[in-house]
């Protein structure tokens, strides 16, 4: 009976996790925030690790808290090194990313070097460890995709718009600035809840390649979003499927090659259809 | 009938620029209503940047920029503002429909409620002035480089504004969308409304405008375009050396 709970929960998450970051990649990929989307998972491990150090808090929620916190902050550096038009924008954003995961690093040697009970917690970060979710609460992740899913949704247009023509979206509309940080802001979020599931060295793979799949085979933007959940969904349950199947492959990559693998075979096979004509 | 000359838009002081730079320096400027006004001035002049700052893309450094009197942002409906055709990401997967009713309604305040019913009726009419109707359902990178400034233009007119803020409308046309953007300028100007264009090619301002605001980092001449063959080359002469 155990099992079939735990399968339960598995799969229930992966849907709602892989509905959620199916918008986030959507939105990333159109906005060309795919550097961004490495930059926050990455920016994540400083907060984590050091919410962890100093209050010795193994709670699952403090820590994500954490993570949401210096993900911002860098989110919000990247933002406003752009203001510079002296810094090239790849160099900035390849040095922010740098400061907060090395930042990250020298806390995770602390906590191994003191030998801290609970550092398997902070791997599973890394690394990424999707079991880890279904024995927490589900409910919990369920009620946070279901908002976040909801805000997505309602914000559409918005989106559209604002991907399309940024310039003339900010002229035009007068709450725009609050929208566009509000969907920045959902977008850290899902990202944070999903890196235990995905890991923060892969999450990047999953922000990019389920919405570039998704592009190459939709001619509207409802489609786009439509097709980059549905990859993201199945790339979860293909995740867990295998890794249940063979005890040896952990989760996380698979979760992460699977939507990159699908944008290759989509790829080949458009180039296939594109000799043809 | 005694036209009264109200002023659609003053300039006062501005000095705009980015990071150390300096780009404009203490402008004033003045233009009427009812008028087709032409920014023209050489590469880096500051043409764009002014028209950035009006439209409050730019941070201005210092002075005021007023519409009827007005801030920007008390009065931004009536404002239609066309950007440059190279900053948007044209392989967006859109229709022209859609780009169109972009401009018709304040999708920032109506986000859960359905489309209003006058925004789809601006959208057609919008579409059918620019000779755009029959491409309302194709996607905006099938379209060529004119029919996408017609679209962007159908964007604006869907606002249905009072003052029109165009930055390069004119730039790299065929020779149909030159005709029908003409037609268009002609036609906001009939029904009492303004055009200001930034515009690169002096050769062909007398074409499209009556109005010009000469610009190289500061107004070299404000006024009506019925200035001789001679003024305009000496005026030109002292903008572009």
């Amino acid at each position: 009976m155990l099992i079939y709970y735990f399968l339960f929960n598995l799969i229930a998450i992966s849907i709602f996790l892989g509905i959620i970051l199916g918008f986030v990649s959507s939105y990333a990929v159109v906005r060309k925030w795919s550097l961004l989307g490495d930059i926050i998972s990455h920016a994540a491990l400083p907060g984590i690790v050091y919410i962890f150090l100093l209050f010795k808090n193994q709670n699952i929620f403090v820590m994500l808290l954490g993570g949401a916190l210096s993900s911002l902050l860098s989110t919000i550096f990247s933002f406003y090194i752009q203001r510079y038009k002296s810094i090239p924008k790849d160099s900035a954003f390849a040095l922010i990313l740098s400061l907060f995961f090395s930042f990250g690093i020298i806390g995770m040697t602390i906590i191994q070097k003191k030998g801290i009970v609970g550092q398997s917690i902070i791997n599973n970060f890394i690394y990424g460890n999707i079991v880890s979710f279904a024995s927490g609460n589900v409910y919990f992740y369920i009620f946070f995709s279901l908002i976040i899913s909801l805000l997505f949704y309602i914000s559409f247009q918005i989106q559209k718009c604002i991907a399309f023509d940024k310039v003339f979206s900010t002229v035009r509309y007068k709450n725009i600035n609050f929208w566009e940080f509000l969907l920045l802001f959902v977008s850290i979020i899902s990202i944070i809840i999903g890196l235990q599931a995905v890991g923060i060295l892969l999450m990047g793979a999953l922000i990019i390649a389920p919405g570039s799949a998704a592009r190459l085979i939709s001619n509207s933007y409802f489609k786009m979003t439509l097709y980059s959940i549905l990859i993201t969904v199945f790339s979860f349950l293909i995740g867990i499927f295998i890794s249940l199947k063979y005890s040896n492959i952990p989760t996380g990559p698979v979760i992460a090659l699977t939507p990159i693998i699908i944008f290759l075979i989509i790829k080949f096979f458009r180039k296939i259809k594109f000799k043809n004509l | 009938m005694i036209k009264d000359l109200k002023n659609v838009l003053s300039i006062s002081n501005l000095t705009c620029g980015y990071d150390e730079k300096i780009i404009l320096e203490n402008i004033a400027l003045d233009i009427p209503e009812n008028v087709k006004c032409a920014i023209v001035g050489p590469n880096g002049a500051g043409k764009t940047t002014l028209m950035r700052s009006l439209v409050k893309l730019h941070d201005k450094k210092n002075g005021k920029i007023l519409f009827w009197n007005k801030d920007f942002d008390l009065i931004k409906e009536k404002i239609a503002y066309v950007p440059q055709r190279k900053l948007v990401d044209w392989s967006f997967p859109i229709t022209v429909h859609e780009v169109v009713k972009m401009g018709a309604y304040d999708i920032s305040k109506s986000w859960f409620s359905k489309i209003p019913y006058e925004a789809e009726v601006k959208t057609i009419d919008a579409l059918n002035k620019m000779n755009l109707y029959n491409y309302s359902k194709s996607h905006i990178n099938d379209l060529s480089g004119g029919q996408q400034q017609r679209v962007f233009i159908a964007r604006a007119l869907a606002q249905n504004a009072d003052l029109y803020l165009m930055d390069e409308p004119l730039t790299g046309l065929d020779r149909t969308s030159e005709k029908i953007i003409s037609q268009i300028f002609n036609d906001i100007k009939e029904s009492g409304k303004t055009v200001i264009a930034v515009h690169h090619d002096w050769k062909t301002v007398k074409e499209y405008f009556d109005w010009i605001v000469l610009i190289n980092k500061n107004v070299i001449y404000n006024g009506p375009l019925n200035l001789s063959e001679n003024e305009l080359k000496n005026l030109l002469e002292k903008t572009f050396e």
